[in-house]
């Protein structure tokens, strides 16, 4: 497999993570690059060019309240989790251990067959 | 204007116009965030170069104001089937159509005949392009108006796959389906307006504006043809209101629709002989003016008797297309 292939799937594996990882971390009120941050931290490394237009689609969906507010003597944009994305957030967790266990089980019989 | 405003600007240019200004603003926060960031680690401030390095790997500003795009196609996938099925339909027809014309202009042309060729096919080629754009436009118009998710949700099993964007299915399909009301009230007020135009409303508003007469008359070809022409227009004013009282006669609404795109063509056809629509009021206006006017006028007539064409090769169709394969097993 090509690397350009192998490239174009591990974006698609991690599109619908990083919404999630995305909707989990502003459980509490971050602006853009702290986001960035503490998710490089978490692991989960995510460039600008994806973030700042994710963050636009989940608030243009009501999952996300922003606003601008002053800090450091600089406007920056907050953003947190509305009520309408920590009922969706709680059910995309739901779905997501579900997958996850079911995939542990998957991948863990191919693992054995292999 | 510094650098990193000139990108963000080049940015904002091609954001949508609801959101431009906040995403600038947030884009602004994000780049001198960066910046910062790197000042610190250097314990210095950046250079041109390391800007541009902050730019180029942030994208291309044209990429980046895509990413914030809601719409970043013309014609959308549910839609875009149909525009597929409308290309074909029309280089279906249009070809045959391109085709005799040049065949006409072989067996007419007394001299010149090279160049009487090139001539047609530059106009045929010029009408078919016009076509095109004008279905793109259309469809990329509807696209955005309207979206076909409620017609792929109420589908039917039954339904003829292979056939689905296969023209006789289709054509089959607008003969099973009555006449839509929407589209008969839409047609009477385009047909009233065409017959106020032509009993001579737009003199009447050109005078109640007040403006200036035009520098130029109609040639004598017009009143030739305007009671055929306003007979027709009443005919199809009635047509219109006979699909909206009574939507299920599709065969007669088809049958009257061919005989009167026949007689249009008619009309059509002895207008595009005349090549002469206006003539100047003043002999010293402009010959070359005169000349433009007289051909987009040409052009426009030649665009509608080729509609007109499609219209009649459509309604004829429809006529022989007695039974729809969905409309047979929904029975």
């Amino acid at each position: 497999m090509g690397s350009q292939q192998f490239e174009s799937l591990r974006l698609e594996l991690r599109r619908g993570c990083l919404v999630m990882a995305v909707l989990a971390q502003l459980r509490v009120e971050h602006y853009g690059y702290t986001l960035k941050k503490d998710l490089a931290d978490l692991g989960m490394d995510i460039d600008e060019g994806t973030l700042y237009p994710l963050l636009r689609r989940l608030e243009s969906q009501g999952l996300l309240s922003s606003e601008w507010r002053e800090e450091d003597k600089r406007n920056k944009r907050f953003y947190r989790l509305s009520i309408e994305g920590k009922k969706v957030l709680k059910e995309l967790t739901a779905e997501w251990e579900q997958i996850n266990t079911s995939m542990n089980r998957i991948v863990g019989r191919s693992r054995s067959v292999a | 204007m510094s650098l990193i405003d000139r990108y963000i600007d080049a940015v904002r240019r091609n954001l949508p116009s609801a959101q431009r200004d906040d995403i600038a603003s947030e884009l602004h926060e994000i780049l001198q965030t960066q910046i910062e960031e790197e000042e610190a680690l250097n314990q210095r401030p950046l250079t041109e170069d390391e800007l541009r390095g902050i730019l180029r790997k942030y994208g291309h500003p044209l990429e980046v104001a895509g990413r914030y795009g809601a719409h970043q196609y013309l014609i959308g996938p549910s839609v875009f089937p149909a525009y597929v099925f409308a290309v074909r339909v029309t280089l279906w027809l249009f070809v045959p159509i391109a085709a005799f014309m040049l065949i006409l202009t072989i067996l007419t042309a007394e001299a010149n005949m090279v160049e009487r060729i090139f001539e047609t096919a530059w106009t045929m080629l010029g009408l078919g392009l016009l076509n095109l754009a004008l279905l793109t436009l259309m469809f990329a118009r509807f696209s955005r108006t309207r979206s076909m998710d409620a017609d792929l949700k109420n589908w039917d099993p039954d339904e003829d796959w292979e056939e689905l964007w296969e023209l006789k299915s289709r054509i089959m399909f607008a003969a099973a389906h009555p006449v839509r009301r929407g589209d008969a009230v839409g047609s009477i007020i385009g047909l009233v307006f065409l017959l106020a135009w032509w009993a001579g409303l737009n003199a009447e508003l050109w005078r109640w504006f007040g403006w200036d007469p035009l520098p130029f008359v109609w040639a004598p070809v017009w009143s030739s043809v305007s009671l055929v022409a306003i007979l027709l227009i009443l005919a199809s004013i009635g047509r219109e209101v006979m699909g909206l009282i009574r939507p299920w006669w599709t065969m007669a609404y088809q049958g009257i629709g061919v005989l009167l795109d026949l007689a249009g063509l008619a009309v059509l056809s002895r207008l595009l002989k005349a090549g002469l629509y206006v003539v100047p009021n003043d002999a010293g206006f402009p010959s070359g003016i005169v000349g433009l006017v007289n051909t987009s006028i040409f052009a426009f007539l030649l665009l509608i008797a080729i509609g007109a064409a499609i219209a009649v090769v459509f309604s004829v169709l429809k006529l022989f297309a007695r039974s729809a394969p969905w409309k047979r097993a929904s029975v």
